[in-house]
Protein backbone atom coordinates (compact mmCIF):
# COMPACT_ATOMS: atom_id res chain seq x y z
CA UNK A 1 0.00 0.00 0.00
CA UNK A 2 1.32 3.47 -0.54
CA UNK A 3 -0.19 6.72 -0.40
CA UNK A 4 -0.76 8.80 -3.46
CA UNK A 5 -1.26 12.38 -3.40
CA UNK A 6 -3.63 14.09 -6.13
CA UNK A 7 -4.36 18.12 -6.69
CA UNK A 8 -7.06 18.78 -8.83
CA UNK A 9 -8.88 22.26 -8.95
CA UNK A 10 -11.93 20.95 -7.18
CA UNK A 11 -10.69 19.50 -4.33
CA UNK A 12 -7.66 20.69 -3.98
CA UNK A 13 -4.64 18.15 -2.38
CA UNK A 14 -6.06 15.29 -1.82
CA UNK A 15 -3.89 11.91 -0.53
CA UNK A 16 -5.51 8.66 -1.02
CA UNK A 17 -4.41 4.98 -0.76
CA UNK A 18 -2.80 3.71 -4.09
CA UNK A 19 -3.26 0.33 -4.08
CA UNK A 20 -0.67 -0.54 -6.69
CA UNK A 21 1.85 0.43 -4.34
CA UNK A 22 3.64 3.05 -6.65
CA UNK A 23 2.63 6.07 -5.14
CA UNK A 24 2.84 9.41 -6.91
CA UNK A 25 1.87 13.03 -6.62
CA UNK A 26 -0.48 13.75 -9.73
CA UNK A 27 -1.41 17.29 -10.42
CA UNK A 28 -4.67 17.48 -12.70
CA UNK A 29 -6.05 19.72 -14.17
CA UNK A 30 -3.67 22.82 -13.52
CA UNK A 31 -0.50 24.26 -14.22
CA UNK A 32 2.65 23.82 -11.97
CA UNK A 33 4.25 27.03 -11.22
CA UNK A 34 7.43 27.83 -9.31
CA UNK A 35 7.64 30.77 -7.25
CA UNK A 36 9.30 33.78 -9.54
CA UNK A 37 11.94 36.86 -9.15
CA UNK A 38 13.04 39.57 -10.87
CA UNK A 39 16.18 40.89 -11.92
CA UNK A 40 17.51 43.68 -14.06
CA UNK A 41 20.63 42.52 -16.36
CA UNK A 42 23.87 44.67 -15.50
CA UNK A 43 26.94 45.41 -17.80
CA UNK A 44 29.62 43.01 -18.34
CA UNK A 45 31.85 44.99 -15.90
CA UNK A 46 29.23 44.25 -12.77
CA UNK A 47 28.59 40.66 -12.91
CA UNK A 48 31.04 40.00 -10.54
CA UNK A 49 29.47 42.32 -7.92
CA UNK A 50 25.69 41.96 -9.03
CA UNK A 51 23.55 39.85 -6.73
CA UNK A 52 23.59 36.53 -8.40
CA UNK A 53 20.19 35.22 -9.94
CA UNK A 54 18.65 32.81 -6.82
CA UNK A 55 19.23 28.63 -7.82
CA UNK A 56 15.69 27.87 -7.36
CA UNK A 57 12.20 28.59 -9.30
CA UNK A 58 11.95 31.13 -11.98
CA UNK A 59 13.44 34.24 -12.63
CA UNK A 60 12.04 37.31 -14.63
CA UNK A 61 15.17 38.91 -15.99
CA UNK A 62 14.81 42.59 -17.96
CA UNK A 63 17.66 43.87 -20.52
CA UNK A 64 19.15 46.96 -21.39
CA UNK A 65 17.62 48.63 -17.99
CA UNK A 66 17.72 52.66 -19.12
CA UNK A 67 18.08 51.74 -22.15
CA UNK A 68 21.35 50.70 -22.31
CA UNK A 69 22.08 47.40 -24.36
CA UNK A 70 24.86 46.80 -22.63
CA UNK A 71 22.83 45.89 -19.56
CA UNK A 72 22.60 42.03 -20.50
CA UNK A 73 24.44 39.74 -18.23
CA UNK A 74 23.75 37.88 -15.29
CA UNK A 75 24.94 34.96 -13.36
CA UNK A 76 23.15 32.14 -11.68
CA UNK A 77 23.75 30.71 -8.25
CA UNK A 78 24.37 27.17 -7.96
CA UNK A 79 22.23 24.82 -7.00
CA UNK A 80 21.87 22.61 -3.79
CA UNK A 81 20.28 19.07 -5.35
CA UNK A 82 21.03 17.26 -8.12
CA UNK A 83 17.98 17.54 -10.66
CA UNK A 84 17.08 20.93 -9.31
CA UNK A 85 15.73 23.07 -11.92
CA UNK A 86 16.20 26.46 -13.01
CA UNK A 87 13.83 28.70 -15.50
CA UNK A 88 14.75 32.24 -16.84
CA UNK A 89 12.66 34.15 -18.24
CA UNK A 90 13.73 37.12 -20.12
CA UNK A 91 10.82 39.39 -19.53
CA UNK A 92 11.62 42.78 -21.07
CA UNK A 93 14.21 44.59 -23.26
CA UNK A 94 13.74 48.06 -23.04
CA UNK A 95 13.91 48.19 -26.77
CA UNK A 96 17.05 46.66 -27.20
CA UNK A 97 17.36 43.96 -29.04
CA UNK A 98 20.32 42.09 -27.60
CA UNK A 99 20.74 38.66 -25.84
CA UNK A 100 21.19 37.52 -22.65
CA UNK A 101 24.25 36.29 -21.37
CA UNK A 102 23.98 33.89 -18.05
CA UNK A 103 26.84 33.22 -16.25
CA UNK A 104 27.93 30.88 -13.33
CA UNK A 105 28.28 32.56 -10.18
CA UNK A 106 31.19 30.09 -9.01
CA UNK A 107 33.58 30.75 -11.67
CA UNK A 108 31.98 33.07 -14.42
CA UNK A 109 31.58 30.98 -16.96
CA UNK A 110 29.66 31.09 -19.84
CA UNK A 111 26.31 29.15 -18.84
CA UNK A 112 24.43 30.77 -21.61
CA UNK A 113 26.44 32.50 -24.42
CA UNK A 114 25.38 35.37 -26.23
CA UNK A 115 25.44 33.19 -29.26
CA UNK A 116 22.40 31.50 -27.61
CA UNK A 117 20.09 34.21 -28.69
CA UNK A 118 18.54 33.79 -25.13
CA UNK A 119 16.10 37.17 -26.00
CA UNK A 120 13.19 38.98 -25.23
CA UNK A 121 10.23 36.45 -24.55
CA UNK A 122 12.92 33.15 -24.45
CA UNK A 123 12.82 30.39 -21.86
CA UNK A 124 15.60 28.63 -20.57
CA UNK A 125 15.59 25.76 -18.18
CA UNK A 126 18.87 24.21 -16.35
CA UNK A 127 19.06 21.52 -14.29
CA UNK A 128 21.73 21.06 -11.72
CA UNK A 129 24.07 18.43 -12.37
CA UNK A 130 25.26 18.10 -8.72
CA UNK A 131 28.67 20.09 -10.50
CA UNK A 132 27.31 22.43 -12.69
CA UNK A 133 24.44 23.76 -14.53
CA UNK A 134 23.25 22.42 -17.89
CA UNK A 135 20.93 23.95 -20.51
CA UNK A 136 18.14 21.50 -21.46
CA UNK A 137 15.83 23.78 -23.36
CA UNK A 138 15.72 26.68 -24.11
CA UNK A 139 13.74 28.12 -26.67
CA UNK A 140 15.26 31.11 -29.09
CA UNK B 1 11.72 26.74 7.69
CA UNK B 2 9.41 24.71 6.35
CA UNK B 3 10.61 21.35 4.08
CA UNK B 4 7.53 19.38 2.53
CA UNK B 5 8.34 15.90 1.59
CA UNK B 6 6.52 13.35 0.09
CA UNK B 7 6.66 9.68 0.57
CA UNK B 8 4.75 6.86 -0.86
CA UNK B 9 4.62 5.35 3.15
CA UNK B 10 3.54 8.33 4.45
CA UNK B 11 2.25 11.31 1.67
CA UNK B 12 2.67 14.93 2.39
CA UNK B 13 4.28 15.62 5.26
CA UNK B 14 5.83 19.06 6.74
CA UNK B 15 8.67 19.01 8.63
CA UNK B 16 11.52 22.13 9.98
CA UNK B 17 14.72 22.35 7.92
CA UNK B 18 15.65 23.91 4.51
CA UNK B 19 13.33 25.56 2.77
CA UNK B 20 12.20 22.82 -0.27
CA UNK B 21 10.01 20.15 -1.94
CA UNK B 22 10.99 17.10 -2.68
CA UNK B 23 9.24 14.05 -3.38
CA UNK B 24 10.82 10.47 -2.22
CA UNK B 25 13.33 8.78 -5.29
CA UNK B 26 11.23 6.46 -7.00
CA UNK B 27 7.78 8.17 -7.24
CA UNK B 28 7.00 9.98 -10.41
CA UNK B 29 5.64 13.70 -10.24
CA UNK B 30 2.95 13.76 -13.31
CA UNK B 31 0.39 15.81 -14.81
CA UNK B 32 -2.83 13.91 -16.00
CA UNK B 33 -3.75 13.04 -19.39
CA UNK B 34 -6.48 16.08 -19.35
CA UNK B 35 -7.40 16.43 -23.06
CA UNK B 36 -7.40 13.43 -25.19
CA UNK B 37 -8.28 14.53 -28.78
CA UNK B 38 -9.08 12.33 -31.75
CA UNK B 39 -9.99 12.61 -35.52
CA UNK B 40 -12.27 15.51 -37.04
CA UNK B 41 -15.40 16.48 -37.94
CA UNK B 42 -16.71 15.79 -41.27
CA UNK B 43 -19.70 16.42 -43.08
CA UNK B 44 -21.09 14.96 -46.14
CA UNK B 45 -23.61 16.80 -47.91
CA UNK B 46 -25.60 14.51 -50.42
CA UNK B 47 -26.89 17.28 -53.18
CA UNK B 48 -30.09 14.16 -53.93
CA UNK B 49 -28.74 14.80 -57.60
CA UNK B 50 -29.70 18.70 -57.65
CA UNK B 51 -27.92 20.19 -60.55
CA UNK B 52 -27.89 23.69 -62.11
CA UNK B 53 -30.89 23.59 -65.01
CA UNK B 54 -29.32 24.82 -68.40
CA UNK B 55 -31.93 26.39 -70.69
CA UNK B 56 -35.01 24.25 -70.14
CA UNK B 57 -35.28 22.44 -66.65
CA UNK B 58 -34.68 18.74 -66.91
CA UNK B 59 -35.27 16.08 -64.15
CA UNK B 60 -33.38 17.63 -61.24
CA UNK B 61 -32.45 20.28 -62.27
CA UNK B 62 -33.25 23.82 -60.97
CA UNK B 63 -31.87 27.58 -60.77
CA UNK B 64 -29.51 27.77 -58.15
CA UNK B 65 -29.12 31.11 -58.15
CA UNK B 66 -29.04 32.89 -54.51
CA UNK B 67 -29.11 29.63 -53.12
CA UNK B 68 -26.75 29.45 -49.63
CA UNK B 69 -24.96 26.77 -47.87
CA UNK B 70 -23.89 28.02 -44.68
CA UNK B 71 -20.76 26.83 -42.43
CA UNK B 72 -19.76 27.37 -38.95
CA UNK B 73 -15.97 26.40 -37.47
CA UNK B 74 -15.79 25.59 -33.99
CA UNK B 75 -13.99 28.60 -33.20
CA UNK B 76 -17.37 30.14 -33.84
CA UNK B 77 -16.60 31.57 -37.01
CA UNK B 78 -19.50 31.65 -39.32
CA UNK B 79 -19.60 31.70 -43.36
CA UNK B 80 -21.75 31.24 -45.93
CA UNK B 81 -21.55 30.46 -49.67
CA UNK B 82 -23.76 32.19 -51.95
CA UNK B 83 -24.40 30.93 -55.14
CA UNK B 84 -23.87 33.53 -58.33
CA UNK B 85 -24.74 31.67 -61.22
CA UNK B 86 -23.93 34.46 -63.57
CA UNK B 87 -26.26 33.47 -66.48
CA UNK B 88 -29.63 33.31 -64.76
CA UNK B 89 -30.03 35.92 -61.74
CA UNK B 90 -26.52 36.25 -61.06
CA UNK B 91 -27.96 37.71 -56.93
CA UNK B 92 -25.46 39.62 -55.31
CA UNK B 93 -23.96 38.97 -51.78
CA UNK B 94 -27.22 38.80 -49.33
CA UNK B 95 -25.56 40.18 -46.41
CA UNK B 96 -26.01 37.53 -44.08
CA UNK B 97 -24.34 37.08 -40.99
CA UNK B 98 -20.76 35.91 -41.09
CA UNK B 99 -17.82 35.66 -43.81
CA UNK B 100 -19.54 35.58 -47.18
CA UNK B 101 -18.19 33.74 -49.73
CA UNK B 102 -19.72 34.13 -53.52
CA UNK B 103 -19.71 31.24 -55.13
CA UNK B 104 -19.99 32.15 -59.17
CA UNK B 105 -20.40 29.74 -61.85
CA UNK B 106 -21.89 29.70 -65.12
CA UNK B 107 -24.96 27.70 -65.43
CA UNK B 108 -22.86 25.00 -67.55
CA UNK B 109 -20.40 25.04 -65.05
CA UNK B 110 -22.31 23.06 -62.43
CA UNK B 111 -24.68 21.50 -64.68
CA UNK B 112 -24.16 17.70 -63.45
CA UNK B 113 -24.32 17.26 -59.73
CA UNK B 114 -20.89 15.75 -59.87
CA UNK B 115 -19.39 19.48 -61.56
CA UNK B 116 -21.41 21.05 -58.72
CA UNK B 117 -19.83 19.22 -56.08
CA UNK B 118 -16.19 19.33 -57.70
CA UNK B 119 -17.06 23.29 -57.87
CA UNK B 120 -17.82 23.93 -54.07
CA UNK B 121 -14.29 22.17 -53.26
CA UNK B 122 -12.48 23.97 -55.85
CA UNK B 123 -14.04 26.95 -54.13
CA UNK B 124 -13.29 25.93 -50.50
CA UNK B 125 -10.39 24.71 -50.77
CA UNK B 126 -9.22 28.11 -52.88
CA UNK B 127 -10.42 30.46 -50.73
CA UNK B 128 -8.13 31.21 -47.88
CA UNK B 129 -11.15 32.38 -45.26
CA UNK B 130 -12.74 28.69 -45.60
CA UNK B 131 -9.38 26.48 -46.20
CA UNK B 132 -8.21 28.12 -42.55
CA UNK B 133 -11.18 26.30 -41.37
CA UNK B 134 -11.94 23.58 -43.59
CA UNK B 135 -10.58 21.08 -46.29
CA UNK B 136 -13.30 20.31 -49.04
CA UNK B 137 -13.50 16.81 -51.34
CA UNK B 138 -15.77 14.96 -53.73
CA UNK B 139 -16.52 11.54 -51.47
CA UNK B 140 -16.19 9.41 -55.00
CA UNK B 141 -19.70 9.64 -55.23
CA UNK B 142 -20.42 12.86 -56.42
CA UNK B 143 -21.15 14.35 -52.29
CA UNK B 144 -19.52 16.85 -50.95
CA UNK B 145 -17.04 16.23 -47.95
CA UNK B 146 -16.17 19.17 -45.83
CA UNK B 147 -13.60 18.43 -42.64
CA UNK B 148 -13.17 21.03 -40.28
CA UNK B 149 -9.52 21.18 -39.75
CA UNK B 150 -9.84 21.55 -36.08
CA UNK B 151 -9.70 18.19 -34.51
CA UNK B 152 -12.11 16.87 -32.41
CA UNK B 153 -15.44 17.48 -32.38
CA UNK B 154 -16.55 20.50 -34.15
CA UNK B 155 -19.98 20.10 -33.44
CA UNK B 156 -22.94 20.82 -36.90
CA UNK B 157 -20.35 22.28 -39.15
CA UNK B 158 -22.73 22.95 -42.15
CA UNK B 159 -25.42 24.73 -39.75
CA UNK B 160 -27.64 25.39 -43.10
CA UNK B 161 -28.74 23.51 -46.41
CA UNK B 162 -32.44 24.58 -46.24
CA UNK B 163 -32.29 26.25 -49.85
CA UNK B 164 -31.64 22.77 -50.93
CA UNK B 165 -34.37 21.02 -49.20
CA UNK B 166 -37.99 20.83 -50.36
CA UNK B 167 -36.99 21.66 -54.24
CA UNK B 168 -39.87 20.68 -56.20
CA UNK B 169 -38.79 18.79 -59.04
CA UNK B 170 -41.40 20.47 -62.17
CA UNK B 171 -39.91 17.59 -64.90
CA UNK B 172 -40.25 14.65 -61.98
CA UNK B 173 -44.12 14.87 -60.86
CA UNK B 174 -43.72 17.30 -58.83
CA UNK B 175 -41.54 15.35 -56.74
CA UNK B 176 -39.82 17.12 -53.38
CA UNK B 177 -36.14 16.92 -53.74
CA UNK B 178 -33.80 17.18 -50.56
CA UNK B 179 -30.35 17.19 -49.98
CA UNK B 180 -29.03 16.32 -46.93
CA UNK B 181 -26.16 16.32 -44.71
CA UNK B 182 -24.36 14.02 -42.66
CA UNK B 183 -21.68 14.27 -39.62
CA UNK B 184 -19.18 12.23 -38.13
CA UNK B 185 -17.65 13.65 -35.31
CA UNK B 186 -13.89 13.30 -33.71
CA UNK B 187 -13.30 13.32 -30.11
CA UNK B 188 -12.59 15.64 -27.90
CA UNK B 189 -12.03 19.93 -28.49
CA UNK B 190 -9.70 20.80 -30.55
CA UNK B 191 -8.83 23.37 -27.34
CA UNK B 192 -6.58 22.71 -25.22
CA UNK B 193 -6.51 22.92 -21.44
CA UNK B 194 -3.75 24.80 -19.96
CA UNK B 195 -3.01 22.12 -17.57
CA UNK B 196 -2.03 18.56 -17.31
CA UNK B 197 -1.19 16.70 -20.33
CA UNK B 198 -2.84 17.08 -24.02
CA UNK B 199 -3.19 13.66 -26.27
CA UNK B 200 -3.95 13.80 -30.29
CA UNK B 201 -4.13 12.09 -32.93
CA UNK B 202 -5.83 10.38 -35.31
CA UNK B 203 -5.95 13.79 -37.83
CA UNK B 204 -7.76 12.79 -41.16
CA UNK B 205 -6.99 16.02 -43.48
CA UNK B 206 -4.42 14.55 -45.44
CA UNK B 207 -2.64 18.11 -46.11
CA UNK B 208 -1.51 18.05 -42.66
CA UNK B 209 -2.98 21.34 -41.78
CA UNK B 210 -5.76 20.17 -39.08
CA UNK B 211 -5.09 21.57 -35.49
CA UNK B 212 -5.23 21.69 -31.78
CA UNK B 213 -5.25 25.05 -29.80
CA UNK B 214 -3.32 25.80 -26.42
CA UNK B 215 -4.97 28.47 -24.63
CA UNK B 216 -3.22 31.46 -23.14
CA UNK B 217 -2.38 31.65 -19.08
CA UNK B 218 -3.32 34.50 -17.83
CA UNK B 219 -0.60 37.57 -18.99
CA UNK B 220 1.79 38.43 -16.34
CA UNK B 221 1.04 34.95 -14.50
CA UNK B 222 1.83 31.48 -13.95
CA UNK B 223 5.93 32.53 -15.09
CA UNK B 224 7.49 29.34 -16.33
CA UNK B 225 4.42 27.22 -16.12
CA UNK B 226 4.99 23.76 -18.23
CA UNK B 227 2.29 22.34 -20.82
CA UNK B 228 3.38 18.55 -22.59
CA UNK B 229 1.60 17.73 -25.72
CA UNK B 230 1.42 13.72 -27.20
CA UNK B 231 0.71 12.62 -29.96
CA UNK B 232 0.20 8.98 -29.46
CA UNK B 233 -1.39 7.05 -32.28
CA UNK B 234 -0.96 7.98 -35.98
CA UNK B 235 -2.94 9.43 -38.27
CA UNK B 236 -2.56 12.79 -40.37
CA UNK B 237 0.53 14.93 -39.42
CA UNK B 238 -1.35 17.85 -37.28
CA UNK B 239 -0.52 21.23 -36.19
CA UNK B 240 -0.88 22.68 -32.27
CA UNK B 241 -0.98 26.38 -32.76
CA UNK B 242 -1.19 29.26 -30.47
CA UNK B 243 -3.94 31.23 -29.65
CA UNK B 244 -3.12 33.78 -32.27
CA UNK B 245 -2.97 31.20 -34.65
CA UNK B 246 0.93 30.89 -34.87
CA UNK B 247 2.46 27.32 -34.97
CA UNK B 248 4.11 26.05 -31.86
CA UNK B 249 4.93 22.66 -33.58
CA UNK B 250 4.13 20.28 -36.35
CA UNK B 251 3.48 16.66 -35.33
CA UNK B 252 4.50 14.79 -38.47
CA UNK B 253 5.02 11.21 -36.54
CA UNK B 254 3.41 9.06 -34.06
CA UNK B 255 4.64 9.47 -30.86
CA UNK B 256 5.72 12.66 -30.78
CA UNK B 257 5.83 15.46 -28.04
CA UNK B 258 6.10 19.10 -27.52
CA UNK B 259 7.19 20.69 -24.29
CA UNK B 260 6.11 24.11 -23.97
CA UNK B 261 6.24 26.92 -21.27
CA UNK B 262 4.41 30.21 -21.06
CA UNK B 263 6.56 33.11 -20.54
CA UNK B 264 3.70 35.57 -19.07
CA UNK B 265 2.39 36.48 -22.37
CA UNK B 266 2.49 33.62 -24.74
CA UNK B 267 3.84 29.51 -25.12
CA UNK B 268 6.90 29.21 -26.28
CA UNK B 269 8.80 25.84 -27.65
CA UNK B 270 11.14 24.07 -25.48
CA UNK B 271 11.12 21.02 -26.98
CA UNK B 272 9.15 19.49 -29.75
CA UNK B 273 10.25 16.34 -31.13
Amino acid sequence: MAVKVVYDSTRGLVQENDATGVGGFQIKDVSLTEGSDTFDAVIQGGVGAAAALPATGVSLVTIGAGNDADKKFCKLANGTVVGQQKTIIVLANNGQAVNLTVRNAADGADLIADGAALNLGDVAVLVWSGASWLVVNQTT
Amino acid sequence: MVQVIYTKDQGLKQQGGAGSFSIESGVPLAGQIKDTVTSNTVAVIDFAGIKQAEGAAGALEFDLDSKVIKLRSAGGAKFYIYFRVTDTGDTGDPGLEGTGVAFSKASGDIDSEAKLVDALVTLIDNTAALNAEFEAANDGNDHLKITALRMGNSGTIVTDISDFVGLVDTNNANAVVNATVTFTHGVGSHLLSTGGISQASGALNAAGDSFVVISDLTEGDHHGARKIVHRPANGQTFILKNSGGSTLHTFDAAGEVAHLAWNGTAWKLLFGS
